[in-house]
């Protein structure tokens, strides 16, 4: 049971991170990679608006019953993406660029079309005093 | 792209610049505040971000550092909040750094962008007036802050109306307090209570007048019922008005304190009245950024205690440094701040737990053991502070019938002011509030208290006879310049020193 449920949940989340890529396209981002892949876990997509390099997180649920998919994202789950965001900008040497965290969230119904997608901007930011 | 703007923060009774420089820059968005902020700076973080967009500005997307410089001093206080949102709105672009120079800001920020006042204003104002020319407050503020004359003040309501007034798209008027504030003498508050209505107690009426005009403190000592209490609240109208140096004094702690009511100066003397339930921290002043208490609230005025056994033991030795030096010192870890501390004692009490030792119509139900404990509430060293000791008695019934009424206030005030004329006269080398009887050195105590023969012969039995010790001798001499001084004599004669032992009825040991 516990294995076919997680094989779902991955299954739903690509699906999400597929729809996220064309809305994002659609409104004039390019993607620049799907599923980047650090040591500390992945970047769902990384896109370039402008001259803003935009790093987005994907949440998608089929329900609400567990809280909308914006609410999935933590204070764990923000320094968790804070890290990869650093290490990607560490990698292509891209410390000084202008740069974003987004996040969108996707509600899907059974049949997997996008119900609602909310985009928002520059949703999480560093910390520090 | 780098702003500077200029503010400041208050510790203690000093006001320091500080200088707010922003930095946005690109990279991972945050907003970092570096410079050792407290809680309430480190906050402001979310009340900015609110404020600039709901003020219709962008919040800038990109790596934000703000930095509060000297950067080894604590700063604490909402009042940065104005200052770095100004800096932000300047790092990009909205405003231009040369309008900023010689500009200092300082204010707390609403969700909305409207502005509110903040604690210190004044302070600032005065000590920061060399530094910077044009001062931009929160309005609420800005009438306080224009008593200082050497500068301009704007006083504004919101983020967009100082954007707007910075960048001259719309000029505010700056803030000006009519010169007759300043030196016009206040309404007194205690208009309604007079000394009039005090029947009889002619004898306790007179110790307090020459508390008044020599600056000493008092020790009501009366059964309950007696009018103790209705005596002491009618003491501050028998004190002239502040002068316009004491008036800045005691409107800067209010300031500080965040009690200011009115925008303008406090020019009554202030009363302060504490329960006796306080604690040690709001009578000596207290918090990890220590605020003024009780005791510096009363600077410059009447501290009244009621039930002066019944305060706590700790509360009341705290005063006992305040009373000598008048200023206290509060220290912390970090750092440690003074406040002037300079008031008129005025204590009441009855002589035991029952309250009817003294009462010659009804008896005591106290042993001398609780009389004893009752009394030794009150420390030695304490009591050795105060300089007048007066028993009020109750009054019988042809006192409290009797048509007469007292001496007004303002009569009294008038023979009190021409005693502390010939006090300052006197003392005219030292700052004038202190230019008191009361605060008499050894040495001073040598050079003007002056005995007749007579009086010489009379102190020297009243030592032997009474028991006096060597501080309260000490208190009579000044006790007994002051007397003589309300009667322009040079020399103390004998009668003023008779009146002055009769102030010390503590030292006749009645109790024992």
């Amino acid at each position: 049971m516990k294995n076919k449920k997680h094989g779902l949940r991955q299954h739903i989340g690509k699906h999400g991170e597929a729809i996220a890529a064309r809305f994002l396209a659609s409104r004039g981002f390019s993607v620049l990679r799907k599923n980047f892949i650090t040591p500390f876990g992945e970047i769902d997509l990384v896109a370039k608006q402008a001259e803003y390099i935009v790093f987005v997180e994907v949440k998608t649920r089929i329900s609400e019953r567990f809280g909308t998919p914006l609410s999935a994202i933590t204070t764990a789950k923000k320094k968790h993406i804070l890290k990869n965001c650093r290490y990607y900008l560490a990698r292509h040497n891209l410390c000084e660029a202008p740069c974003r965290i987004d996040v969108i969230g996707i509600n899907i119904d059974a049949e997997g079309q996008p119900q609602v997608i909310k985009h928002v901007k520059n949703a999480i930011e560093t910390t520090g005093y | 792209m780098l702003a500077k703007v200029n503010s400041g923060c208050v510790v203690g009774m000093d006001a320091r610049p500080i200088d707010v420089e922003v930095d946005v820059s690109n990279g991972l968005p945050g907003f970092s505040v570096v410079g050792l902020p407290d809680t309430s700076i480190r906050e402001s973080r979310d009340r900015i971000r609110a404020a600039i967009k709901n003020s219709g500005f962008t919040f800038p997307s990109g790596k934000i550092t703000v930095n509060l410089s000297p950067a080894d001093t604590k700063k604490e206080g909402a009042g940065f909040d104005l200052p770095i949102a100004i800096g932000i709105l300047a790092a990009t672009k909205i405003i231009t750094q040369e309008k900023l120079e010689g500009l200092f800001l300082c204010g707390e920020l609403s969700l909305n962008g409207r502005l509110k006042s903040f604690r210190g204003a004044l302070p600032m104002a005065m000590l920061l007036k060399e530094k910077y020319e044009t001062f931009i407050l929160p309005k609420n503020n800005a009438r306080e802050a224009a008593n200082v004359k050497e500068i301009t003040v704007y006083g504004v309501s919101s983020l967009k109306k100082t954007v707007d007034h910075i960048n001259g798209i719309t000029p505010l008027e700056a803030v000006k307090i009519e010169e007759k504030s300043i030196s016009e003498p206040g309404r007194r508050k205690h208009d309604t209570a007079d000394f009039k209505d005090v029947k009889g107690q002619e004898f306790v009426k007179r110790g307090l007048e020459v508390a008044a005009a020599g600056g000493h403190n008092v020790l009501l000592l009366g059964p309950p019922g007696a009018g103790k209490s209705m005596l002491a609240k009618r003491f501050a109208t028998l004190l002239p008005d502040l002068s316009v140096e004491e008036s800045l004094e005691v409107t800067n702690i209010y300031s500080i304190a965040g009690q200011l009511k009115s925008d303008g100066l406090i020019h009554e003397r202030p009363v302060r009245n504490p329960h006796h339930t306080i604690s040690y921290a709001a009578m000596a002043g207290g918090g990890s950024w220590p605020l003024p208490g009780e005791i510096s609230l009363a600077h410059n005025g009447v501290l009244f205690l009621d039930e002066f056994p019944e305060f706590r033991r700790d509360v009341l030795e705290t005063l006992r440094q305040p009373i000598e030096s008048g200023e206290i010192v509060i220290a912390r870890s970090q750092h440690s701040v003074k406040y002037p501390s300079r008031f008129i004692l005025i204590a009441a009490m009855n002589p035991c737990p029952c309250g009817y030792f003294t009462d010659p119509h009804k008896s005591c139900q106290c042993t001398s053991h609780q009389i004893q404990r009752y009394l030794s509430k009150i420390s030695g060293p304490l009591l050795d502070r105060i300089d007048i000791h007066l028993e009020v008695p109750r009054l019988n019934y042809a006192q409290l019938k009797g048509r007469r009424l007292g001496e007004e206030s303002d009569i009294i005030r008038k023979r009190v002011l021409e005693t502390r004329d010939i006090q300052k006269e006197r003392f005219k080398t030292k700052h004038s509030p202190l230019a008191q009887n009361s605060r008499m050195t050894v040495k001073e105590t040598e050079a003007f208290c002056i005995l007749s023969d007579e009086a010489e012969e009379l102190l020297k039995t009243a030592i032997l006879e009474l028991g006096i010790s060597a501080r309260a001798y000490d208190k009579i001499l000044k006790i007994s310049r002051t007397i003589a001084d309300m009667e322009k004599s040079e020399t103390i004669e004998s009668y003023h020193l008779s009146e002055a032992v009769g102030y010390r009825c503590l030292d006749r040991n009645l109790w024992t």
